[in-house]
This record gives C-alpha cells, structure tokens and sequence, in this order.
C-alpha cells in the first residue's frame, strides 16, 4: 500500500501541539498508532486513532514534554502503515524544512519522487527545496504534491537568462551551481549575468562547495560581488575540515554568506551554531541520494558514523526552540522567500 | 595553461535517461587509478536530440611512475547514467592518451557513434551534488 501521511493536526507547530493525524490507506475500527519518542526510545506506546472521515483519523499523544521528536506506524489489525519499512517522524515544535534535496523525476529508483517522499517522511521532513541537474526533470513532477520548491540549475554559457528568468517567475526560489560537474570555478565572471538576475528577483544563490572550482575561497569572491543576494555553501565544504572551517571563517566575514549542512555531523553542525549564529546555519541533507533509506541507512552515511535521524536528534536536544526552528526550517523559509509556506 | 582536449560522446539509450556524468582518473600507464582520491566527475549535457558530448581538458603531461613530466599516460573513465531514478554505471574503460609538443591546444576526439552503453558493472562511486 502507499504510505499515508502522518502530521500534527492543524500543521501547527506550537508546543501545544497535542494531536496527531493520520492521512491514508488504513482504516477500521482497530486503527491505532504505534508510537515512541526520540528515535523509537522506550517506553513504546501504543493509542487508538479515531476516524474523523475515511482516510482521515486522530489521536491525541500525551506526554510531548521533554522529547523532540515522535516516530510511528499506524496499525489497523495485521495490515501496517510502516511508510515502506522506514517508519514515520514527526518533529514536536516545528515543521522541518530540508534546504538541499534532489529529484530526478517520477522514476521508481532512489532519485525518484517516490523515494524522496518515502525519505522525508521517515525524517519528518514536511518540505525541501531541490534541484537536478537537468532542469526540465523537475517539470514532470508535481513538485507541489511533493511539498518541494525548485532551484533553477545554472550551467554559465549553457542556460539561457530567458530560462532563468521564466523559471523564477513560475515557481523556482533559487539558483543552483555546481562549478564541479560543470566545470567551472565558482567566481567565473560569466555567472555575474544570472547574479544579476537573482539580485532583481531577490532570490539566493546555492552552490556546491568541494575541493578545487567549488571551494569557498572561490564562492567568497562571486559573493563579495553581489553582496546582496545570499550565496548558500552546499555541503558547507564536501571534503576534509580545513575546508569546512575555512567555509566557516568566510561566513563570518562576509554577511551573505550561509552554510548548509549536509554530510556534516551532528557536532559539526553545532560549532557552526555557535560561531556563525543560528541565523546563518540551514539544515539540509542531499536526500535522496542514498534512496528511501536516505536519513537512517546503515551503514551510516554521515562520514561513515552517523545517520541523519541519529545526528538529528542529538543536535536538536542541544539547541534551545528558537534555534533548532531556525536551523531546521526558518532559515531556509526566510532566505528562499517562501513566506511562512511550507507546502505543509 | 595549454590543456589536451579529448571529447567524449554518450548517446541516451533510453527515453527515461535523466542525466550522465562521466567520471575519470589520470594515471601513468599501467598504474591502476585511485578512484577515492584522484576522481573528476564532470556532468555531460545534451547537445543534441539524444547525444552528450563533454570536452575534457586534460593536462598536457603528468609524472610518470620515476615521477618524471610525461606527455604519455591513461585515461580511465566510466558513465554514470541515471535512469528512472536509478543509478547505472558502464563498464570502465582505459585508454592511453598521446598529448602533442606543441604550445596550443591539442585534440583527441572521439565520434559520436563511439558510443558507451550502461553496462552492468556497479562500482558504487557516486558523485554528490
């Protein structure tokens, strides 16, 4: 069966929040909610959903104080709702937005907006901002179904500025580069054209951050150029730490600068917290690189230690409310301009 | 600095293709390629209906196994083809590359209907974006 949708009722993300929903296949009167805080700890609960109309149930959860997190499988006699094997999550005091994912259409393998949306919703990811590398594959998907918003990959003296700006008037929140894969140093002057565009637009900039025509120094100087637009490291330097708190040390100097988490660990993450500011941190995770199994797979795909699920909650118990909101959601909210929508 | 340009072509073999990126690794001839440290990955963009095709720019020397500047080395490469979400690595291939004397720019081109194929060997490389 496909997998239904677990949420707390009403989307709020108040800490008030009391009442879980469940939107999907199961149903009967033995619908219940199978249930445990903070990555499945003990004790597991287990309460009965209340059907409110078909496909659509309740149940009120107690006992919310001092846990970050719910994971759950809704049950109705022997039949499951397990979201394929890798269980639902929800955050308990705000909705977890994922600022760096990717799609390559509605293909059935890991890429594919199937697998994504299986991943999000094991690490109660409510919506993300994506990309691929070929901008038309997003235009098969019905990326407002999936709760993602796209990122215009720019390819210098490839894609048209006609393009560009057609993209950002029809949805798109964002450009993406990858001086990587397309063979460019990440301060080409020939990227200023669609800087330029972004400026007018008022939208952010990501860029894949790496050793050679990615690394930071060269994204520091596209930046001082348009010190106006946020520029946003992917990955905050995808290779050893030297780069990364190098990534960092330019962040702090140079204020439209942002540092996106993904592939970093969990303590990583934190110490960026604290130099840079909560305000300056964006989540995100690469998803679904790594398939369905994207945040919890084993082995451990976070620089071969830790899962994002795992990493996740530890770093979301060591924040105060405010920041962990930010980091996990607000930020990129604010920065992508998305106005408080979150698809959710 | 003078570069040698080699083209490479990949020519979609499906209608679900939804990106290729070629990945490759220098080395001298016969030394086997470190693939974890050495890796390129560059992404291989339509130029035509079904055709990819990538310039690589490649040095015009490296050093030799005595560590001596040689215009004589080995291109090992292979397609990263996804299709329908999935993942499919061709086979690796390896080939010696002859750069030229001169100053300029020099050329090693392939043609289109050199066609590479996903194959079926999986090397669990991947590229992140």
């Amino acid at each position: 069966m496909n997998p239904g949708r677990i949420s707390w009722l009403g989307g709020g993300v108040d800490s008030s929040q009391r009442w879980i929903a469940y939107s999907g296949g199961l149903e009967g009167p033995d619908l219940k909610l199978h249930y445990g805080f903070d990555g499945w700890q003990e004790p597991i609960q287990e309460v009965r959903m209340e059907t409110v109309e078909p496909g659509f149930a309740v149940a009120e959860i107690d006992g919310l104080d001092g846990h970050v997190a719910l994971d759950c499988v809704v049950g109705c006699g022997d039949d499951w709702d397990n979201n394929r094997g890798f269980d639902h999550r929800v955050w308990i005091g705000f909705d977890a937005l994922d600022s760096h994912l990717h799609v390559s259409g509605v293909g059935a393998g890991a890429l594919g907006i199937r697998s994504l949306g299986t991943a999000m919703a094991s690490a109660g990811i409510v919506a993300g901002v994506s990309s691929w590398i070929d901008n038309r594959a997003l235009d098969r998907v019905d990326l407002h179904a999936a709760r993602l918003f796209p990122l215009v990959w720019v390819r210098p003296g490839d894609t048209s500025i006609t393009e560009v700006k057609k993209r950002l008037a029809t949805g798109a929140v964002g450009l993406k580069l990858h001086p990587t894969v397309d063979d460019y140093p990440a301060d080409d002057p020939r990227l200023d054209q669609y800087l330029e565009v972004a400026a007018r637009v008022g939208c952010p900039v990501a860029c894949h951050s790496a050793p050679g025509d990615a690394d930071p120094d060269h994204i520091r100087r596209l930046a001082e150029r348009f010190p106006e637009t946020p520029v946003i490291l992917y990955h905050t330097y995808l290779g050893p730490e030297e780069g990364r708190l190098r990534a960092l040390e330019h962040a702090l100097e140079q204020p439209n600068l942002y540092l996106e988490t993904s592939w970093c660990r969990w303590q990583m993450v934190r110490r960026l917290i604290d130099s840079a500011g909560a305000d300056r941190i964006l989540f995100g995770s690469d998803a679904s690189i790594d398939g369905p199994s994207h945040y919890h797979r084993q082995p451990p795909n976070v620089e071969g230690s830790e899962t994002y699920n795992d990493g996740l909650l530890a770093l979301v118990r060591s924040l105060d409310h405010d920041t962990a909101r930010k980091v996990m959601g607000d930020n990129a909210r604010r920065l992508f301009n998305l106005n408080g929508e979150s698809h959710g | 600095m003078a570069s040698h340009r080699i083209v490479k072509w990949f020519r979609d073999y499906a209608d679900d293709i939804e990106a290729v990126n070629i990945h490759y690794v220098l080395t001298a001839v016969d030394e086997t390629p470190d693939w974890n440290n050495a890796r390129t990955t560059r992404y291989m963009p339509l130029v035509g209906r079904s055709i990819r095709m990538k310039e690589l720019r490649l040095p015009r020397s490296i050093s030799d196994t005595q560590g001596r500047p040689s215009s004589r080395y080995a291109l090992h490469y292979y397609f990263e083809v996804c299709q329908g979400g999935d993942l499919q690595y061709s086979p690796l291939y390896s080939e010696e590359v002859v750069t030229g004397s001169g100053d300029g720019p020099d050329n090693g081109v392939d043609q289109p209907d050199d066609e590479r194929r996903g194959g079926a060997s999986r090397l669990h490389l991947r590229g992140k974006a």
